[in-house]
């Protein structure tokens, strides 16, 4: 019996706390009083990580697959990084400078304007909040190029030869940006949000 | 013998515990065994709850202050509202499709 509480407790930890302090116990208790088989295991698993997808701000999610591209070109040692004379401080984090990346930051901030299930927060620091998850990867291998921690063939993908100090603040020099982007964002948001309750939003 | 939830309006777990409180509140555990008697169909208490947050969110279903560990749920007016809405769409398609079977 012990044994099954343990387990049980274990699997809520699928769930936010948000939602455990909400409905924790009374799920809790429900697994406890029946057999606690492979399908049950499951469908709690995936029903938690579901609520934790619910939870979770759409920065973040919006943050993951950009995040992910970046990871990715490092992986397969395509150039992450390049130089342009377009911006200081003349490097460029090819992912972020793409239109697809201006779209994400486009609905990160709608998303956010409209309020599904998240806290208010400003569309222009969402898309921020998104364009700096998103560039953790960059700047994580900006600083093991600048601690000598990388091999030649992977700093150069990280740093297109450039200082690793410049591509750690490549970044941050285009948040203005991305910020823009989700403030117009945010704009159609609160838009929608007028059109679809007029009287909630006066 | 419950069997496991198949695809369909009458398998959605939403509308099977909005069913299930029509009678009066009841806790989670209570509202598993009531559909897995009533409907035979079994929801994962992981699934089960799911539903529950997402009823509670649209208000159609209300906690009620409970003691011990379960806490109950009532069904609220917009919630029946909602239930009486949803079991007629249903009666009607129910209905249509059976005429046309016939004069097939």
């Amino acid at each position: 019996m012990n044994r099954r509480r343990r387990i049980a407790a274990l699997l809520l930890f699928a769930y936010p706390a948000a939602w455990r302090r909400e409905y924790g116990k009374e799920l809790l208790s429900i697994l406890v009083a029946r057999p606690l088989s492979m399908h049950v295991a499951i469908d709690i698993i995936s029903n938690g990580l579901w609520q934790r997808t619910r939870a979770t701000h759409p920065s973040t999610l919006l943050g993951l697959p950009p995040l992910a591209a970046i990871v990715i070109s490092a992986r397969t040692q395509v150039a992450i990084v390049r130089p342009t004379a377009m911006t200081f401080p003349t490097m460029e984090v090819i992912v972020m400078s793409s239109d697809w990346y201006a779209v994400l930051a486009f609905a990160c901030g709608c998303w956010t304007a409209l309020g599904v299930r998240t806290p208010a927060q400003s569309p222009a620091w969402a898309a921020a909040r998104m364009s700096l998850a998103a560039s953790l990867p960059v700047t994580l291998g900006a600083i093991l190029v600048a601690a000598n921690l990388t091999d030649g063939s992977l700093a150069a993908t990280i740093t297109a030869g450039a200082s690793p100090w410049m591509v750690m603040v490549a970044p941050l020099v285009r948040l203005p940006l991305w910020a823009l982007w989700g403030s117009a964002g945010g704009s159609l948001g609160r838009w929608i949000l007028r059109r679809l309750r007029p009287a909630a939003t006066a | 013998m419950a069997r496991k939830p198949q695809i369909g309006p009458a398998a959605d777990p939403e509308l099977l515990i909005l069913s299930s409180l029509a009678a009066g509140p009841n806790h989670g555990y209570g509202i598993m065994i009531d559909i897995a008697e009533g409907m035979q169909v079994t929801i994962g208490p992981g699934t089960l709850y799911t539903a529950i947050t997402r009823l509670v969110e649209k208000g159609l279903v209300a906690p009620e202050p409970g003691l011990g560990r379960q806490r109950p749920y009532r069904l609220t007016e917009k919630g029946g509202k909602h239930l009486e809405t949803r079991l007629a769409d249903m009666r009607r398609l129910a209905s249509f499709g059976l005429r046309r079977l016939r004069t097939a």
